[in-house]
């Protein structure tokens, strides 16, 4: 994992003091609200509905037992005992007061982290896989990469105040597990025609009001000419980013508006000037960001296959939790183990601290120290002995985290909605309670199912892209919830469609199960998950289904 | 009918514009305008504004019950006086006391 050198430990440590400085100034009545609000969104503090809330970066998804502790510790200690992981692979704390926060900011800079570019106009934490570095079908670990883009992109003097965010994900896997074609540059890795690795590039992505698909600008970009290439690509962008309109700031609108062929031509001119100068990353440099992220010391494992059959009878929620919470891995008797933050009847993406103590102790003594949060608000234990499986799972059930149901509907993304979000039209978290309550003896049936719920048309919680999505709206003064089908995330990016009139919230679950009824009555087998039936029979069976 | 709401600086929890002038965090001691003291709620507002305590500031819509509990109309503002409706938490707390002492 990196680590931080000098130049990023004394960055952060004077952040960490300036804000300070800032904070007792507003305090003491020096910097009004009109001034102090830039310098806090900065810092990635914000104000929620009932308090201050903070988002810490978690660079691509990863941490270690001792960052997860420190976590932990701050929830302990500042807030109320939890946090809450989020779509873009950070952590987000709902009751921090004003006056704690420099402190909370002590904390997490003793552990390398911050909360530095998780708000504003700059370009966001980069988010990846969270089986980087361990899945079975990866060409090539994005951390290193990863890492190269935080550093070249945190504090960027050009592009800290483009036109709009700027938020950039990157796979290393042909399986998109990180939605990279909903950024504003996704990353894939490609090989060309020698054999060698590098990346295509992707631009012009986006959820919010007006979702779209990225657009590929280029085929392949070699490792030391990525850095110039992005650079291109954000120049282009601050240069004719539209800053009249909120609303039509985003990258995606200004691909949209002027066509990726012309983006393309610029990007490629303004590539040709700075191609050879000091962004080109010599390899050096990125052989020595990689051993950052070495392999861990694997041992040959006589354990290489878990019988699942066995335990259906016996265990039957620990054969669930194998189906469906193990991901293959690169090394032969090691599996990634996906901990579910959504128990049934819970809220999506939250832990406790005594939780995220348990789970730093499991990774420390199970997965080689090392963690990931996933964009689809679960943890990660990337590296598990298949013989340790038994003992981590037994863990989990001892801190209510054995929720067997990666992938399947209850595995639900959900933003924080009106409960929390100041920007909200209607609540998130009560609706994905009630679907995963509804719906959890039947999960099973339905097999792989995405779910993913907003409370506002900004679509944090990615509804555009579930399988089915819902999207609260606020009509005539009630919640009224839109649902989408046949949207989906991966390398198959689509963005779903409305089925029609919202329903109340006390319908949602309802609705769905008549969508539900309509998939398992077509389905040609079982074997056909939802999304497939949706491509093949199209919108008119669901809407009939849901509208008679 | 009006009340006037913020989130006070240190605590960012949500408070009101009382009878008395404080700020506190409860709904029904809440001063109300009624539609025809515009101007006295455009003033309170204004002045509210220029606390350096306050952020957020806004004059929200509210009813009053037949039993004489005040009622937020829009569910954000029945969410913002009651906390969020799920995870049984309580409200975010004033720092040290009941009020914004001004
Ligand atoms: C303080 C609470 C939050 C605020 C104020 C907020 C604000 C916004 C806004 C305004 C947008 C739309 C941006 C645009 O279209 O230009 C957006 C998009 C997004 N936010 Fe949030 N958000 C919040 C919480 C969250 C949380 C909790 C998550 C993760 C669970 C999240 C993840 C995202 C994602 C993934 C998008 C869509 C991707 C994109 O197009 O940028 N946000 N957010
Ligand atoms: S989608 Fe809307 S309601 Fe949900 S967190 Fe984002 S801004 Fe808030």
């Amino acid at each position: 994992m990196y680590r931080y050198d000098e130049f990023d430990a004394a960055f952060v440590r004077q952040r960490t003091e300036q804000f300070s400085h800032q904070v007792q100034r507003r305090l003491s009545g020096e910097l009004t609200e009109e001034q102090f609000r830039p310098l806090r969104l900065m810092n990635g503090l914000y104000l929620q509905l009932h308090a201050y809330m903070l988002r810490v970066a978690v660079p691509y998804g990863t941490l270690n037992s001792t960052q997860m502790r420190k976590l932990a510790h701050i929830a302990r200690t500042y807030d109320r005992g939890y946090g809450h992981f989020t779509t873009r692979q950070n952590i987000q704390y709902n009751w921090p007061k004003l006056k704690d926060v420099p402190a909370i900011l002590e904390e997490l800079a003793s552990v390398e982290m911050h909360a530095i570019q998780t708000s504003g106009n700059c370009i966001r934490n980069v988010t990846t896989d969270q089986f980087a570095g361990a899945a079975g079908d990866e060409i090539i670990d994005p951390r290193p990469v990863a890492e190269i883009i935080r550093q070249w992109s945190s504090l960027h003097p050009e592009f800290s105040y483009l036109p709009r965010k700027f938020k950039i994900a990157i796979t290393g896997a042909p399986q998109d597990r990180a939605a990279v074609k909903f950024h504003d540059i996704g990353l894939m890795a490609a090989t060309n025609d020698a054999g060698d690795v590098g990346w295509r590039v992707f631009v012009g992505g986006g959820l919010g009001r007006t979702p779209m698909v990225a657009k590929e600008i280029s085929d392949y970009v070699p490792h030391e000419y990525l850095l110039p290439y992005l650079e291109a690509i954000l120049r282009v962008y601050n240069m004719y980013g539209r800053r009249d309109n909120k609303y039509k700031a985003r990258i995606k609108i200004l691909v949209h508006e002027t066509g990726i062929e012309t983006i393309r031509e610029q990007v490629e001119a303004e590539f040709a000037e700075i191609k050879e100068g000091v962004l080109k990353l010599p390899q050096g440099e990125l052989t020595r960001i990689t051993e950052y992220f070495a392999e861990p010391a694997f041992e040959p494992q006589t354990d290489t296959k878990i019988d699942i059959a066995q335990f259906e009878a016996t265990d039957s929620a620990y054969a669930r939790f194998l189906k469906h919470n193990l991901h293959p891995h690169a090394k032969e008797g090691y599996t990634s183990v996906t901990i579910s933050l959504k128990p049934i009847g819970g809220v999506p993406g939250d832990a406790t601290d005594s939780q995220m103590e348990a789970v730093a102790d499991l990774a420390e003594q199970y997965s080689f120290d090392e963690l990931r949060v996933s964009h689809e608000q679960n943890l990660v234990l990337p590296h598990v002995a298949i013989k340790d499986v038994r003992t981590v799972y037994d863990a989990l059930v001892a801190n209510k985290l054995q929720e067997g149901n990666a992938g399947l509907i209850s595995d639900i993304i959900a933003c924080p909605g009106l409960d929390y979000c100041a920007l909200a039209n209607a609540r998130s978290i009560p609706i994905a309670q009630a679907i995963s309550e509804k719906f959890a003896d039947r999960e099973e049936e339905f097999g792989e199912l995405k779910l993913k719920i907003s409370g506002c048309i900004n679509a944090c919680g990615h509804h555009h892209v579930g399988h089915i999505g819902i999207l609260g709206v606020e009509k005539k003064g009630t919640e009224l919830y839109q649902i989408t089908v046949g949207g989906d995330a991966t390398e198959h990016a689509t963005v779903g469609s409305i089925l029609g009139r919202g329903v109340t919230a006390e319908e949602v679950p309802g609705a769905l199960e008549k969508l539900l009824d309509r998939y398992m009555a077509e389905r040609q087998s079982a074997d056909e998950t939802f999304i497939q039936a949706y491509r093949r029979l199209g919108d008119a069976p669901f809407k009939e289904a849901l509208y008679g | 009918m009006n009340a006037i709401t913020a989130n006070e600086l240190i605590s960012g929890a949500v408070v009101y514009l009382y009878e008395t002038g404080e700020f506190g965090v409860d709904l029904q001691k809440a001063k109300l305008f009624g539609a025809d003291e515009q101007d006295v709620r455009d003033a309170s507002l204004e002045k509210t504004l220029k606390n350096p305590r306050l952020v957020s500031v806004e004059a929200i819509a509210v009813e009053v019950s037949e039993t004489g509990t005040v009622w937020a109309n829009r569910l954000r503002e029945q969410i913002r006086a009651n906390g969020p409706t799920v995870g049984g938490f309580a409200r975010q707390t004033l720092e040290g006391a009941d009020h914004v002492s001004l």
